[in-house]
């Protein structure tokens, strides 16, 4: 039986110049923890903040940046926000408050009436899109898992990590020391059974759904077009080995079930 | 931003409908981005003599707005926040109504404290002392939530036709509905309204209800096995006797004939829905730019 590994604290580097940021948050009424993450993206001419944070975390997420200081990072040019729930958009407002080159791509559907003051600096961005870091490129992908129809989602071409906001969304133990791990460093982590509990919380519509089209083109999505070798999500472990473990993942969303109202 | 707005007197004095209108130029989540015109985002008061319940907050556009409608209303009494969506109508101005009232208990779903969760604005500067002095509770599945000390209930419940968690609540007391992001579609050509209908002439069908909710954020209805929805609706509307359909959008509304019109364009809708083909992945390829 492996060791369960010791919890760490974010932030974290998950990949050269790729900082994953955020608190482990408890699920009311159990062990279960969850992310809310964002992710803070180095390049040579810019850098950038990957979603939008939950409401209840951007002065978390801003200290956090503040502790990369000594890497004198470039100036923060954009925020890429996945979709614009409050879980992944809350902290928009005060990201670019404290950032004012920066400007937000991605689904930013309401925020003109959530944060007037910076309406003129939100831009819808259709997949497709690139946005040059210096060095490497953000990518606007399509969200192929998703709630609101609009959701955007990200890849770093140079150190092909995807931003898949709500995709790849599950909880961990925290008595199994998982937080601030990747998904292969934590044996105990029973990964199909964490993302079906998130799902049926977050992503209620997926049980009435046929999911195996979905599955299909997140495999082909992510491992045969992208060739991504890091999924940073906003709610899961980062997942440093796709190939190795997203067959996990499909065994989660598979075993949706409809529950009683 | 705020282009109009007004106070509804629902039941005698026992709810108002605190309405703010806002465009839809393809930018609101609320509706299909090719839908013009105007919609509302509708916070709802439950008054007692000595307490007062808010469902929603509202947009922070509306901050101001809101604030004035709570001025009028709300008197010494003290107000409990019901926030029963994870979403910014429910969050964006529950620390600014802190700020001003007198705010007892915040009821809402996530595992934060309402200091923290709803402390997000960047224009509001300092900490949040209005929450800082309220009492958190979560939101479970079934919820009952009291609206003063006589015996008055607003009793919460999660619909099966939802898209992110949510719940919709009941006041037996008014035979209030209030109906989340369901029963949004009615729109208006000018920001005047009107805000309440009553009338069946409103002439909703289910193909218009069916192209709201597929073009938008019920998406993944195409397709879905629907039956269960359907009976959740029904059940909904056997067990409690709804009056009044009070959605967070869009126009109120009142009366057994209209309400039965709209609910029956709602189940078309979703029959219909589900022997379209699953159009789940066709919406990676919908443009933002093009289409608005």
């Amino acid at each position: 039986v492996s060791e369960a590994p010791t919890p760490i604290s974010l932030p974290r580097d998950i990949a050269p110049g790729i900082f994953w940021l955020g608190i482990c948050k408890q699920v009311p009424g159990g062990t279960l923890h969850s992310y809310s993450s964002v992710y803070f993206v180095v390049g040579e001419q810019c850098s950038a903040i990957m979603d939008g944070g939950v409401t209840g975390e951007p002065d978390v997420i801003l200290a956090q940046i503040a502790t990369l200081d000594g890497l004198d990072f470039p100036e923060v040019k954009y925020v890429f926000p996945t979709h614009s729930e409050a879980g992944h958009a809350g902290g928009l407002g005060k990201f670019l408050r404290r950032f004012p080159s920066a400007v937000a791509h991605g689904d930013v559907s309401d925020l003109h009436l959530v944060f007037p003051d910076y309406a003129h600096r939100l831009e819808f961005a259709d997949p497709g899109e690139r946005f040059d870091l210096g060095g490497t490129e953000i990518v606007v992908v399509e969200a192929v898992f998703r709630d609101l129809v609009h959701s955007r989602w990200f890849f770093d071409t140079k150190r092909r990590v995807l931003f898949p906001g709500d995709g790849f969304a599950y909880t961990h133990y925290h008595t199994s020391g998982a937080c601030g791990h990747l998904a292969e460093e934590v044996p105990e982590l029973d990964l199909a059974e964490n993302m079906a509990t998130f799902a049926l919380a977050a992503f209620h519509w997926a049980q009435f759904v046929d999911i195996e089209p979905f599955i299909e083109r997140l495999h082909d999505l992510v491992l045969v077009e992208l060739g991504a070798q890091v999924l940073a999500p906003t709610h899961g472990l980062v997942i440093g080995d796709p190939a190795l473990t997203l067959p996990r993942v499909w065994e989660g969303l598979r075993s949706l079930k409809q529950p009683a109202r | 931003l705020t282009v109009h707005d007004e106070i509804i007197d629902l039941a005698d004095g026992k709810v108002f409908a605190l309405v703010n209108v806002y465009e839809l130029d393809g930018r609101p989540s609320s509706h299909p981005i090719e839908a013009r015109g105007y919609s509302s985002m509708n916070c709802y008061l439950l008054v007692e003599d000595d307490r007062a319940v808010l469902v929603n907050t509202g947009y922070s556009v509306h901050d101001v707005a809101l604030g004035a409608q709570l001025e009028t209303l709300v008197g010494s009494r003290t107000i409990d926040l019901a926030l029963p969506r994870v979403e910014f109508p429910s969050f964006c101005n529950a620390r600014s109504i802190a700020d001003r009232f007198s705010v007892g208990v915040v009821w809402i779903r996530l595992s934060y404290d309402a200091p923290i969760l709803l402390n997000f604005r960047p224009d509001l500067g300092g900490p949040a002392r209005g929450l800082a002095r309220t009492e958190t509770r979560r939101i479970s599945t079934r919820d009952v939530i009291p609206v003063g000390s006589g015996g008055r209930e607003l009793e919460l419940f999660a619909p099966k036709l939802r898209l992110l968690p949510c719940s919709w609540a009941y006041d037996r007391a008014t035979g209030t509905l209030f109906s989340g992001e369901i029963f949004t579609w009615l729109r208006r050509d000018k920001p005047t309204g009107p805000w309440l209908t009553s009338s069946t002439e409103e002439a909703t069908t289910s193909g218009q209800v069916e192209e709201f909710l597929l073009g938008n954020r019920f998406w993944w209805l195409a397709g879905a096995d629907t039956d269960p929805l359907r009976s959740d609706m029904a059940a909904i509307f056997d067990e409690f006797d709804v009056e009044t359909i009070a959605p967070d959008h869009g126009p109120i509304v009142r009366g057994r004939a209209a309400i039965a019109q709209q609910l029956a364009a709602l189940d078309g809708a979703l029959e219909s829905a589900k022997q379209r083909s699953p159009r789940g992945l066709d919406v990676d390829r919908w443009r933002f730019k093009v289409a608005s």
